[in-house]
């Protein structure tokens, strides 16, 4: 087999050499950050200095940072808190078409729960408009919730814009899914009426199982794990500090790569091109991360395209790593939301990489499915 | 421990003429298999009975997995005692104030293997009946319809004390009957054919045809744990991944479609009899069930017969589906058979299979292919792979 070619950074992340390099240092500060003892205070101003470094990364001035258990669990906390806290103000939340199943069904939830929810559909690109979901805004709206990037295609979302037009809508908190674009895309929460901003550990080369909340001062939510009152309240039970630790370090680091990666385009277009070459539908979100891009074949299914490629050592994703593989047989709905007909969406793969990765892996990608894509096509009688 | 000895009986077994002897040496063999997780047990078989000295090694999980050894009748855990009717007495109120917790009427059976004891078996029946009842006085010998029998065995070395009989699994020993080849799928009906086959003497070995990457390599891990399953009964066994890729894709490329899955069927037997003809198989073991699809019907299965020269045994051809997902489940292999792992392989499978293919048209098609180099090309890149039994599995195995 040749040299191992990882193009699935949007389901996860190897743990970065900064954090590995550190690790047994780390187990060293075991004291519960709760204890009133030095053990305890050592393993309390660890865990501050990592909640400074993912505010930092994250671009936040003031605010609370709670750590969580992952980012499926920033993100459920961030829904349900809003929706706990504020019911009263209003029952009405607006997402959109193509959120990730974190976010997703929480929704489906508080709709069984009364809540009303309006759901903004993306172009057939991907992309949504800032205005699309303005629009669905009203007077008893409590809730925007939408992703920064998508796991899927790529696309960017307009945050920043979206927040400038919710200056209108005082009542309505503002919460950002922002899983796949921390490390990946700029993030400045000073910037921007951001509220609620869920971040994830190991997407950027963190361990898993650590994820983080960025919230408001100016909000108070209701939290679902109770207990102890660690991490201001929201979220109970003794912090996983190697997590948090880890965390920090790793975002600091994923961030400045992605300053430093200055040809980022560049390679994401010679992969499109190079897959468009060989018969493949790009999907073009016109903004979009640099690092992920999702493609379909026509006439094959993504998950023979994912085993047929990593014979030869390079690892992509059906989808999204969340989607595929467990059921089976269900086209993607944030493929079908776009309006791409179900035989496509079926046939949809991800690539998805990061600032490290150099144009040579780029080529070698494109080889790898130049020689693999056609042996398919061969067996599968695809013209 | 009172209970320290466990007395194993072999019913069809002893039906058996001139070969019995070696039958039941088999069984002797696998039973210590069984039992290789301690050490310390002792196996041994004298008139027509295995005798399983415990020395130490629990009564539950011992007899768990003596309940998974095909060929075994009964089993019962036995008090031992000296050839003294006074110890016999003991042992009996002992065995007693167990079994009677919380039931109320026994009555005792006796039996007189060794002739030299001094009383008859109605007059050890009195005896051992009177010291219970004298030890126990709330409970009464009712000799129609008792709670619990406690059986007395006289041996020429002991007395053999038991109060119950677990029912064994019955058939024969595995291996009794020679070997046979299973197409193992991953889906519900193959293991449950494997376990039958089992069941009457037959040692297995396992072929399981994929065709990554239009497969998950989920699926063969699922056909990994399903085969792992099975050694719980049969042991450590064989199992052959062979890659029938090439041979999709040549039928793909070559055949109408409404004959692909027979093709395929086809190709399957005769790389699987090649197989068997290398291990030793004298059959093919496969999980058909009359009608459940497209490819059993009878000229369906007549046309995979005609493929190849070996016995193509199918224990399930009239069961029900019903009746056979209630056995996987039993076996523990449901679970696993119904994760959602495509075989071999839904892609290539046609919108409307032929349900009566003709002998001649499939033979045409077969004529356009290279049969004999892509079967012999498929046989010689199989992986090889020894599965055995998973003990967290293991722990957990209750089917009777």
């Amino acid at each position: 087999m040749a040299e191992e070619l990882y193009f699935d950074y949007a389901a996860t992340a190897p743990v970065r050499p900064e954090v590995r390099e550190r690790i047994t240092e780390w187990l060293d500060i075991f004291g519960n950050p709760s204890s009133l003892h030095r053990m305890g205070m050592h393993a309390e101003r660890a865990l501050r200095r990592a909640r400074d470094q993912v505010m930092q990364s994250l671009g936040a001035r003031d605010g609370r940072l709670v750590f969580t258990g992952g980012g499926t669990e920033a993100n459920n906390l961030a829904i349900y808190g809003v929706a706990r806290a504020y019911a009263q103000r209003g029952r009405h939340v607006v997402t959109t078409a193509i959120e990730h199943p974190a976010v997703r069904e929480a929704m489906a939830e508080l709709e069984r729960e009364g809540f009303e929810v309006s759901y903004v559909h993306p172009d057939h690109h991907g992309d949504v408009s800032a205005e699309d979901v303005l629009r669905h805004v009203r007077d008893d709206t409590i809730l925007v919730s939408v992703m920064h990037v998508n796991n899927e295609t790529g696309a960017v979302l307009p945050v920043e814009r979206i927040a400038e037009g919710l200056n209108a809508h005082p009542k309505a908190v503002f919460h950002v899914d922002g899983t796949q674009a921390l490390g990946k895309i700029p993030v400045s929460l000073a910037r921007a009426r951001i509220h609620l901003y869920a971040a994830s550990g190991h997407k950027l080369g963190a361990l898993k199982g650590i994820g983080a909340l960025y919230v408001h001062p100016s909000l108070r939510l209701k939290p679902h794990v109770v207990g102890g009152g660690q991490e201001f309240g929201l979220r109970s039970g003794t912090e996983n500090v190697l997590g948090a630790l880890s965390f920090g370090e790793a975002a600091s680091h994923a961030v400045r790569d992605m300053d430093n990666d200055v040809n980022a385009e560049e390679k994401r277009a010679r992969l499109a091109r190079g897959l468009e070459e060989l018969g493949y539908v790009v999907i073009q979100p016109e903004h979009h991360s640099p690092y992920i891009l999702c493609a379909a074949l026509p006439g094959a299914r993504g998950e023979i395209l994912v085993h047929a490629f990593e014979e030869k050592g390079l690892y992509i994703s059906a989808g999204s790593a969340c989607s595929s593989g467990k059921h089976g047989r269900e086209p993607s709905r944030v493929l079908t939301a776009m309006g791409i007909p179900p035989e496509l969406a079926l046939a949809a793969i991800r690539f998805s990489w990061h600032p490290g990765t150099r144009m040579s892996e780029i080529e070698q990608a494109i080889e790898v499915v130049r020689e693999r894509t056609a042996w398919v096509k061969q067996a599968l009688g695809i013209r | 421990m009172l209970y320290d000895h466990l007395l194993i009986r072999y019913g069809e077994l002893t039906t058996k003429g001139a070969n019995r002897a070696e039958m039941e040496q088999l069984l002797e063999r696998n039973v210590r298999r069984a039992l290789s997780p301690w050490p310390d047990v002792k196996v041994t078989r004298s008139q027509q009975r295995i005798v399983v000295q415990l020395n130490g090694a629990p009564v539950d999980a011992t007899l768990q997995k003596l309940q998974q050894v095909f060929g075994i009748s009964s089993i019962s855990p036995v008090a031992v005692a000296p050839l003294d009717l006074e110890a016999i007495q003991q042992t009996a109120v002992e065995v007693a104030k167990r079994e009677l917790m919380d039931k109320s009427t026994f009555k005792v059976e006796a039996r007189r293997g060794f002739k030299g004891f001094p009383l008859d078996s109605p007059a050890l029946q009195k005896a051992v009946g009177a010291a219970i009842l004298r030890a126990l006085p709330h409970i009464r010998v009712d000799v129609h319809h008792p709670d619990v029998v406690i059986e007395v065995d006289i041996r020429k070395s002991a007395a053999y004390l038991y109060p119950s009989r677990v029912p064994g699994l019955g058939g024969f020993p595995v291996g009794m009957s020679g070997k046979g080849l299973v197409l193992l799928s991953g889906g519900i009906d193959s293991p449950v054919a494997a376990w039958k086959a089992m069941k009457r003497g037959l040692a297995l070995e396992l072929v399981h045809f994929h065709s990554f990457p239009f497969t998950s390599e989920r699926a063969q891990q699922k056909v990994e744990d399903l085969a792992s399953i099975l050694t719980r009964w049969g042991g450590p066994m064989k199992l052959h991944l062979v890659s029938v890729t090439a041979i999709q894709s040549e039928i793909q490329r070559s055949a109408p479609e409404g004959l692909r899955t027979i093709l395929l069927r086809r190709m399957m037997v005769r790389a699987a009899s090649r197989i068997a003809d290398e291990v030793g198989a004298g059959a093919l073991v496969t999980g058909d069930s009359l009608g459940q699809v497209a490819s059993q019907t009878l000229s369906a299965l007549n046309a995979v017969d005609r493929a190849t020269d070996h016995t193509i045994l199918r224990p399930l051809i009239a069961e029900d589906k019903l009746e056979i997902i209630e056995l996987a489940k039993r076996m523990g292999t449901y679970e696993i058979s119904i994760l959602p792992f495509d075989d071999c392989c839904s892609l290539f499978a046609p919108k409307h299979p032929k349900t009566n293919p003709k002998l001649s048209d499939l033979e045409r098609a077969e004529a356009r292919m290279d049969v004999e180099r892509l079967i012999a090309e498929a046989v010689a890149s199989r992986e090889e792979k020894l599965v055995k039994a998973d003990e967290a599995w293991d722990a957990g195995a209750t089917y009777r």
